[in-house]
């Protein structure tokens, strides 16, 4: 990994001895976004086969809690993160608005796999599948894959906790302007 | 009530005898487990620092090939796009021109090709389908990304690096995965 | 040992000759009933002591569209659980008028199992207690599994994603 990365991950409240000798504190701010990256914990949601690509990526051999993933939770209330593994059908959608609507701000919104991210082979002649999830939440990150290796989802929770760290808001995430 | 299969089992209700009643075997029995995993080799990768191997077979990012000169082997026959079972391929050829044939192989060239990744299953078809070799499915896996635009590969994502000016590169793309 | 030869000789032994179509394919013993003895059959299969057919596995319909009269065919299928031994039986119906007897005083497994078969074909089941759409959204108003809908044509030409829910070239 980069050296950029590195200092990233650093606890920006911990004092930090300056070349010059004196010491000096973060922002507050830092240290919010620090903690809120690191504390992600993401919604299951898993429809279809993403679903099991996203359970290995939580147990032992990819585990997510590495990152602060720490456990995945049933429950909208408790979740930050919400990864849409496995395709959206008519049904489904408003379930998943309704769970989106639940979670507490500051949330974030993964889109696993072709069908997630786009309706995927279900694109064209289909009558039941939405053409991406994004028609019904905003989206802010697009792993693309059928399904996606756990590395590809890891790298995607890797990306977002970096954004966060960085401070951005979820429009800055999407936009990807400043 | 008569039994509803051959193989039903009688549910064992004798009492426990006084070491069950204890407990205590059983719970030092589960801590022996927990203690011999903690001894045992970690199942766990570090992910971003180690990467683990892929299987031989697996379908990754697609990549344009080129032969040992360079130039490049699509025709744009369109066989793939049709055998893509998302409808994912586009294209649009084109004619060579005199002075072209360093670039392109055959007389008619793909001057737009692309991927949209975001409905791409990685299914490999158009890799079965293509009767040029010239595109295969590599080992890598498409990354993650923030804006839907960039999931949408063009031929300057997917072209193989050229062999003459980029060798290292080109070796390295082409791993043992394309067709000779 | 329950065996195919046996299942059939009780059928016809009962019902006569309005059991037609017997046959085997890959050892799984398959006949015709007419509707309205569906539930009969199933009773039957249910009751006897020897047969025992007390679990549905599946229950689900085939459109065939060119058999005018009979279009709809709803399959059982029914599992000895004592002797592993499975069969199939099919009810035709037309399509003007898809109405069967439901099996759900027999078998509970068949609430949502027709329900699902009213959902995709359409198939009106009498006395279920909760028949509606179960899989696709409510307000559907087609059988999308019903062979009315023409395969899509290979060279066409209008698929842009803006007339499938996706503006623009790229997204």
């Amino acid at each position: 990994m980069s050296e950029q990365v590195n200092t990233a991950q650093q606890f920006p409240g911990q004092v930090h001895d300056l070349p010059g000798g004196g010491i000096v504190l973060s922002k507050l701010d830092d240290v919010i976004n620090w903690a809120r990256s690191n504390s992600l914990w993401p919604l299951t949601f898993a429809t279809s086969c993403c679903g099991i690509e996203m359970m290995a990526t939580a147990s032992a051999k990819y585990d997510f809690s590495r990152f602060g993933f720490e456990v995945a939770r049933a429950t909208p209330r408790q979740a930050d993160v919400i990864i849409i593994a496995g395709t959206i059908v008519n049904k489904m959608a408003p379930v998943l608005k309704r769970l989106y609507d639940q979670m507490a701000d500051p949330k974030y919104v993964i889109a696993m796999g072709a069908c997630a991210i786009s309706g995927g082979p279900f694109f064209y002649n289909t009558y039941s599948v939405v053409k991406g999830a994004d028609h019904v939440i905003p989206v802010d990150v697009y792993v693309a894959g059928c399904p996606p290796r756990p590395e590809a989802l890891l790298h995607a929770l890797i990306s977002l906790q970096e954004k966060i760290k960085m401070g951005m808001t979820r429009e800055q995430i999407r936009t990807g302007k400043e | 009530m008569p039994t509803l299969t051959s193989r039903a089992k009688q549910v064992d209700r004798r009492p426990m005898s006084l070491a069950e009643k204890l407990y205590l075997p059983a719970i030092f029995k589960g801590m022996a487990i927990t203690m011999i995993h903690v001894f045992k080799k970690k199942a766990t990768i570090n992910y971003p620092e180690q990467k683990r191997p892929f299987s031989p077979v697996f379908r990754g990012l697609h990549i344009l090939n080129r032969d040992e000169e360079g130039r490049e082997r699509c025709t744009a026959c369109g066989l793939c796009a049709v055998a893509c079972p998302a409808e994912a391929i586009t294209m649009e050829g084109a004619e060579r021109q005199p002075g072209e044939e360093h670039l392109y192989r055959e007389e008619k060239y793909a001057a737009k090709y692309e991927i949209n990744m975001l409905r791409c299953i990685f299914c490999g078809l158009c890799e079965e389908a293509c009767p040029k070799d010239a595109i295969y499915l590599s080992e890598t896996f498409a990354p993650s990304n923030f804006n839907r635009a960039s999931f949408i590969y063009g031929k300057e994502e997917l072209r193989i690096p050229h062999p003459k000016e980029d060798p290292e590169g080109y070796k390295k793309a082409l791993g043992n995965r394309a067709k000779k | 040992m329950l065996t195919n030869e046996q299942i059939k000789n009780k059928l016809i032994e009962k019902f006569g000759d309005v059991l037609t179509d017997f046959s085997e394919p890959y050892g799984m013993l398959t006949f015709e009933a007419p509707k309205d003895l569906n539930l009969k059959v199933m009773q039957f299969l249910y009751d006897d002591a020897e047969l025992g057919f007390q679990f549905l596995t599946d229950l689900q319909a085939v459109h065939y569209p060119h058999d005018k009269g009979r279009e709809l065919a709803v399959v059982y299928h029914l599992h000895n659980l004592k002797d592993n031994v499975r069969i199939r039986f099919k009810v035709f119906t037309s399509i003007e008028q898809p109405d069967v007897f439901t099996a759900t005083k027999l078998y509970e497994a068949a609430n949502w199992m027709e329900r699902e078969t009213y959902d995709f074909f359409g198939v009106n089941f009498i006395g279920h207690p909760n028949l509606k759409r179960v899989l696709n959204v409510d307000e559907m108003d087609y059988f999308p599994m019903r062979k009315e809908f023409p395969l899509e044509d290979q060279t066409r030409v209008d698929k842009d994603d803006e007339m499938f829910g996706r503006g623009g070239s790229f997204n």
